[in-house]
């Protein structure tokens, strides 16, 4: 009984501090938001063509913002899709993790852009990007997803000001959870 | 340290310039009419505004036959904008006053507990153009709409849906988010 007080009080203790310890939480029209210190995640299936996924990230920085599907370790082998706002204009790359800390477009690499219909919106702490991809692009050089499964993200942010898709991650964190 | 901030921005000016080529252009150029300061142009996707008393008159066109929208003051990508979103189907004009209540994701202010504050609804389709005019006030006193005032320069999201995406859901076809001053 004592074993399971203490169990039950570190289960809590470690709930409460864990702020990723949350899993994704249901919105409005399907929308699905994950949040981990600070940095948002937003997705839904695109209502109309129903093979697309709308997605939104957001992060405490006026610098670019990254999310990053399936890596293999690290970013190595994960599609990921960069973007920043610049002057208020988002720029957005559809990249790929060429190793466990690089990454190159995919146009460089031989494949193609997939990130479709984006904008992005920054104030003076935040920046968001959102877009449209396909779950199945056809590139070799991004992710088939599936809703419904699970996959490891990676969320990552530049710092300050850093309008690039070139300069180190000022804060990264993985996760994983169903689509 | 200073030869590699200067590679650093060169690769992206590459980056910038490849990639203007490649994909659909990242912020379209916005073009201002000298003669009419109250209207402008970004990509095919048109808006002109006038002040009325306490009322603003907005007149937004767009390559579609689908859905036209514009979102007043998001917080981030869609949320926290007051968004007036319309169509027409078979003559007949449809506008909802909307709320971005997600950052990907939009209810109409009445399903939200707030109020429909779009009158003077009038548009058309003709020619793949879908034209939608209507009037809100600068203060409705809603909290699901946004205060504007004149000359203010504010944060301002168009978009249009794809061809006969005659409803109020669904991702746009097009998208721009732009500084406007009022």
């Amino acid at each position: 009984m004592k074993q399971l007080v203490i169990l039950m009080i570190s289960i809590a203790v470690f709930a409460g501090c864990g702020e990723n310890s949350a899993g994704p939480e249901t919105g409005t029209e399907g929308e699905m938001t994950y949040t981990v210190e600070g940095f948002t995640f937003s997705w839904q299936q695109d209502m109309l063509s129903n093979d697309s996924l709308v997605i939104s990230i957001t992060a405490p920085t006026t610098g670019w913002v990254a999310v990053g599907f399936q890596p293999s370790a690290l970013m190595q082998d994960a599609n990921l899709i960069i973007g920043y706002v610049d002057s208020g204009i988002a720029f957005v790359r559809d990249d790929f993790g060429t190793g466990p800390t690089t990454h190159e477009s995919d146009t460089d690499l031989g494949g193609s852009f997939d990130v479709g219909q984006y904008s992005g919106t920054e104030s003076s702490t935040e920046t968001t990007i959102f877009f449209k991809i396909a779950y199945d692009s056809g590139d070799q050089y991004d992710k088939v997803l599936v809703e419904g499964e699970t996959y490891t993200f990676i969320f990552a942010h530049g710092a300050d000001g850093a309008d690039d898709y070139t300069s180190a991650h000022e804060w990264v964190k993985s996760a994983s959870f169903e689509l | 340290m200073k030869g590699k901030s200067g590679f650093a921005s060169f690769a992206v000016m590459v980056t910038a310039l490849v990639f203007g080529c490649g994909s659909e252009a990242a912020g379209d150029e916005i073009v201002q009419d000298e003669n009419s300061p109250n209207s402008i142009a970004v990509s095919n996707y048109s808006l002109s505004w006038s002040f009325e008393d306490a009322s603003i008159e907005i007149v937004v066109s767009a390559p579609t036959t689908g859905w036209v929208a514009i979102g007043f003051e998001p917080s981030s990508a869609m949320k926290d904008a007051n968004i007036i979103i319309g169509y027409v189907q078979d003559g007949e004009v449809f506008v909802r006053d909307d709320w971005g209540d997600g950052h990907i994701s939009h209810s109409a202010d009445t399903d939200l507990g707030g109020t429909s504050d779009v009158t003077g609804v009038s548009g058309s389709e003709a020619d793949g153009i879908t034209e939608i005019t209507f009037t809100i006030p600068l203060d409705s006193g809603d909290e699901y709409d946004r205060i504007l005032v004149e000359g203010n320069t504010c944060k301002v999201i168009l978009a249009y849906g794809p061809d006969d995406a005659d409803n109020f859901q669904g991702y746009h076809a097009w998208v721009e988010t732009i500084q406007l001053e009022l």
